[in-house]
Order: C-alpha cells, then sequence, then structure tokens
C-alpha cells in the first residue's frame, strides 16, 4: 500500500485546494439564490427570450426558479466542469508523471508489480475524486443551511451520484491514457473534458443527436434529465462506463507489457 | 562458482536506434564487475533488461539463475540499482524517500539508512528539490544499499561525487563485497574499472567485444614500450601502434612475439628501454579502436 498512500498524500492536497475552490463558486451561487428567485419573474422573461441559449442549458425544460433545480444547473457547471478537469488532469498523469519526469527508475526497479503499482494510483485516483466531491457536497449543505433551504434528499442524492460517476468515467478513460503517455501533460486531458462539455450542449440544441448522448458522460448530469428520469441515467452510465472500461483495459495492458521510457 | 548475472545473445533492437547485439556476459558470485563502454555503447540497456524495465528482442537475461521476465519481483528484492542519473519525487524530503524504498521491499532499514546516511553525510530533513547532483547521487546509493542486496548494480555511480566521498563509496562497496555481494559496475571511468574490479566486459556499439578478468586484460593487452634516447623505430618495424615521441624518446604500445622485438630493436640506437603494463584506457582503446594504428 506504499504506492497508495504515497500518490493520496501527494494528490489530497491538490484536490483539496480544487474542491474549495469549487465550493466557494458553489456557495456564492447559493447565496445569491434568494436574490434571483425574488426576481424570478423578469429572469423567466429573459430565459423566454434567451431561444436557442436556453436550450443549450436545458432552461426550458424545467422550473429553473425552482432551489433543487436552480443548484443543479449551478452546481452542474461549477462541480461538473471543475470536478471533471480535476479527474482528468490527475487521471492523465498519475501514471504518465512517473516515466515524464524521470521518477520510474526510482519506483519501478524494486520488488514490486507493475499491476500493483497501476492499482494503488488507480485507488488513489478514486479516493482523490471521492474526496473532492465530498468537500463540495458538504459546502452545498452548509450553503443551503444559510440561506434556509433544504434540498429534496432523493433528487440531491441522485444529482451527486451522478457528478461523482461523471467524474470517475473522465478518470477512468484518463488513466488508460496515461499508461499509453510518456509525458505527463494535463493538455489532453482537458481537451477530453471540454470536448465531453461541448458535446453534451450541442446534445442539448440539436436533439437529434442524441445517439451521441452515449458519448458523453455530462448527459447523464443533467438535473433536467435526472429529474424527468426519476433516478441516475443508468443506461447512459453503463454504456459510457463500459467504454471507459476498455479504455482502461488497453492501457493496463500495455503499460504492463511496455519497455518503460526513462 | 554460482552464476548471479548470465545474458545469452541478449538483444535489444529499437525502431530506429541499435540498442544490444548478441550479447553473451558471465558475473559470478563475488565478482566485481566492470562493464566498460563510451557512451550509447549499450551499458544502460543491459542494466535495464537486467532490471526488468525493458525486454529483450531475443536472448535470455537471468539473474541469480532465474529468467528475469518471469521471476521479475523475486530477482529485484535481491538487487540494490544506483541510476546514473536518478530523479526522485521532488517534494518528498530524503528520510521519506529513504522510508518509502524501504515500505516497498517491506523491510525495516532505518538503522542500517541510519549507518550509510551517516557515512556518506546526507542531510534526511532536506526536500529531493533541493539536493545537489552529487546529494542525489548520495541518496541513490542509500536506497540502493539499505536493504543489504546481495547484487549491487551501478551504473555510473561515482559520477558526481567528489573525491572524498568516491572515497566512501568505494569503502562501502569493499565491505560489502568482504559480506558477500556481487558488483556490476558500469563505467566509462576506467581507471575505477583497473583498481576496484576483477573481472570486466568492454562492449562497443553493442556488442561485447572482451570478457575477462582484469588481470587477463592487461596482459593479452600491448605492453607499453618506451626507448629513451631514440624518436625512430627501425624501418619495417610491425606490431607497434599509439606511437608517440616526446622528449627524445619515442613510446608504442606493443603485441607480438618479445623475441623479434628485441632483435628488430638492436637495429636502432637508444640509452633506455622500458616495457610496463598498459593502463585501463590503453587497454580499452586496444580492443574498442576498429583498427590498430600501424607505425
Amino acid at each position: 500500500m506504499t504506492v497508495l498512500r504515497y500518490e493520496t498524500r501527494r494528490g489530497l492536497r491538490s484536490a483539496v485546494i480544487w474542491a474549495l475552490s469549487l465550493s466557494a463558486f458553489t456557495l456564492a451561487a447559493m447565496l445569491l439564490y434568494p436574490q434571483v428567485s425574488h426576481y424570478s419573474n423578469i429572469f423567466n422573461n429573459v430565459i423566454a427570450r434567451l431561444g436557442i441559449l436556453s436550450e443549450i442549458f436545458s432552461l426550458n425544460d424545467m422550473d429553473v426558479f425552482e432551489f433543487m433545480n436552480y443548484y443543479g444547473l449551478e452546481v452542474g457547471n461549477f462541480i461538473g466542469l471543475g470536478g471533471g478537469m480535476f479527474a482528468a488532469v490527475t487521471g492523465i498523469t498519475i501514471v504518465a508523471r512517473e516515466e515524464g519526469r524521470h521518477t520510474a527508475e526510482f519506483l519501478f526497479p524494486h520488488p514490486i508489480g507493475r499491476l500493483s503499482i497501476l492499482t494503488q494510483k488507480f485507488v488513489s485516483l478514486i479516493i482523490q475524486i471521492a474526496v473532492l466531491n465530498l468537500v463540495c457536497i458538504l459546502a452545498s449543505r452548509l450553503g443551503a443551511g444559510m440561506i434556509g433551504e433544504s434540498f429534496p434528499g432523493r433528487v440531491f442524492t441522485d444529482f451527486h451520484l451522478s457528478l461523482f460517476l461523471m467524474n470517475l468515467q473522465v478518470a477512468v478513460i484518463c488513466f488508460g491514457i496515461s499508461c499509453l503517455k510518456k509525458r505527463d501533460s494535463a493538455v489532453p486531458g482537458l481537451g477530453i473534458v471540454l470536448v465531453f462539455y461541448f458535446l453534451n450542449l450541442f446534445i442539448n440544441v440539436n436533439r437529434e443527436a442524441a445517439t451521441l448522448k452515449n458519448f458523453t458522460p455530462y448527459y447523464y448530469t443533467d438535473i433536467a434529465r435526472i429529474t424527468k428520469a426519476s433516478g441516475p441515467l443508468w443506461p447512459a452510465i453503463g454504456i459510457g462506463f463500459a467504454a471507459a472500461g476498455v479504455i482502461l483495459l488497453i492501457g493496463v495492458i500495455r503499460f504492463v507489457k511496455k519497455d518503460l521510457a526513462i | 562458482m554460482e552464476t548471479v548475472i548470465r545474458t545469452q545473445n541478449l538483444t535489444k533492437s529499437y525502431h530506429r536506434a541499435r540498442g544490444i547485439v548478441d550479447l553473451s556476459i558471465t558475473v559470478k558470485k563475488g565478482d566485481i564487475y566492470g562493464f566498460i563502454g563510451s557512451n550509447g555503447a549499450g551499458k544502460s540497456t543491459t542494466i535495464r533488461i537486467l532490471l526488468g524495465l525493458i525486454k529483450s528482442s531475443s536472448g535470455k537475461a537471468e539473474v541469480f539463475g532465474e529468467d528475469i521476465r518471469r521471476r521479475r519481483r523475486e530477482i529485484l528484492s535481491g538487487i540494490g540499482y544506483i541510476p546514473s542519473e536518478a530523479s526522485y519525487y521532488p517534494s518528498m524530503r530524503v528520510i521519506d524517500a529513504i522510508q518509502m524504498s524501504a515500505n516497498l521491499r517491506r523491510m525495516d532499514c532505518a538503522r542500517e539508512a541510519r549507518r550509510l546516511c551517516g557515512i556518506l553525510e546526507l542531510e534526511t530533513g532536506r526536500k529531493v528539490e533541493e539536493l545537489s547532483f552529487g546529494n542525489r547521487k548520495k541518496l541513490g546509493i542509500v536506497l540502493a544499499l539499505q536493504h543489504r542486496p546481495d547484487l549491487l548494480i551501478l551504473d555510473e555511480a561515482t559520477g558526481g561525487l567528489d573525491p572524498l566521498m568516491q572515497k566512501a563509496f568505494w569503502d562501502l562497496m569493499a565491505q560489502r563485497h568482504d559480506q558477500g555481494a556481487t558488483i556490476f559496475f558500469s563505467s566509462h571511468v576506467l581507471s575505477e574499472i583497473q583498481q576496484h574490479c576483477t573481472r570486466a566486459a568492454i562492449i562497443r556499439e553493442g556488442r561485447l567485444v572482451v570478457e575477462d578478468s582484469v588481470d587477463s586484460l592487461s596482459r593479452s593487452a600491448a605492453k607499453r614500450i618506451t626507448l629513451r634516447g631514440c624518436t625512430q623505430l627501425p624501418e619495417g618495424f610491425s606490431g607497434a601502434f599509439d606511437v608517440t615521441r616526446l622528449d627524445g624518446s619515442v613510446s608504442f604500445l606493443f603485441r607480438g612475439e618479445y623475441k623479434k622485438l628485441l632483435s628488430d630493436l638492436q637495429a636502432v640506437v637508444f640509452d633506455d628501454l622500458s616495457i610496463t603494463e598498459p593502463d585501463m584506457e590503453e587497454i580499452f582503446m586496444h580492443f574498442y579502436e576498429k583498427e590498430g594504428i600501424k607505425a
């Protein structure tokens, strides 16, 4: 468990910094809610005139001034995009870093299998993402308490479970790619997240492009869709994880067999 | 005697570059084995195959009588490795890196690590990113020795160490050797090989040139002949190369029959004659040059 301990200790600081930043945005958005809801009539008129923009952000599918919907939209953007970026950056560098920064020559001559190293790094990645999500959830609870609102338990749980799974799916994909890379650049990870994010916006506008829904995990974090389905969108989640699992498997098999670049 | 390292026709081909070709070497238990070659000759490639960091294209690599591909973990638990340019986790403190390495080996090496840090004057509270190249090398030495391995694989291990630390390093190696450790020492500092190694191999462009005891290599190589009071060699004189002329003397490496040498030298006048063993540099060049320079 030495690698797990090291990676987690090393990554937690970064996870907490990301989580606190996202929590600050979340809290700010929540503290604005009483004022926003007070002027809901004005905002509704504005949204009605947004046209395609309201479709892009799924504003026309629900009452955006209902507390959970407002929270889902705002937090969906902050934690969804920010959490996805954290998962991508951490996932895509966690393995490739060893070769990219030449520390592979320290770690791998030890009597420990490559598969064991990968497993420990992967578990550490999950722990870091879980911590980030947990801190954000606690901040949300705190924010709700501060403005005297409460979350509908089931939808809140489904929504955050979907966000966590989305982070995890991004992490699985990026971890798999990290096994194939020799340099620890985070740019490809950020690119992947942005493609996923904008693909979901594209699907929102072009309903006929719904077949693309399985290509972006952001699809199943949409609060309107979760509310409509009365729970997480398991088919989309399942397909997404199956695809991510294939990438992970290819990466792990390749890493275990490949020559380490030192 | 028990064989610790054996490679048989070991070959590593890269897409564009040559790695090593048909390399067959044998390191016996208790050897201090010098592995000599210029930069890019294939020394590090060989070492990385022995450590299971890269795979050979063909041939066999055995350590402790086991195939490195099949028993990598067991083999690595008996090896201490000093890389030529070691990189460690930069934000880690020295003591944490030492502890992490011991943990990865599931051993408590604290006492030996403290002793080694004391000898090498390594400050354990500093962060790795603050260490100079020489101090990182010292850390590498502690990491390689703290678990008292049976085999030490050292890749340019003394580079970056000052002369005092080099002496401390070789004292430690001598201690470990006395305790039964086998040492595989890759270097292009030939004087170190000659001074400390019992056996050596010379590798050139990925191929083994020669493997023998350092004594035999010295004997089998040419002798350095110096004639004082004379600057010309007899006409038609053969067997001499690396001829240098300085201050009224001529010096050359000679390989051939000594009876004929003495007979040929009767044709020139000289004041003094000396025949000495060549130094490691000359042995290396002797085996390394594609063609000897004829006098």
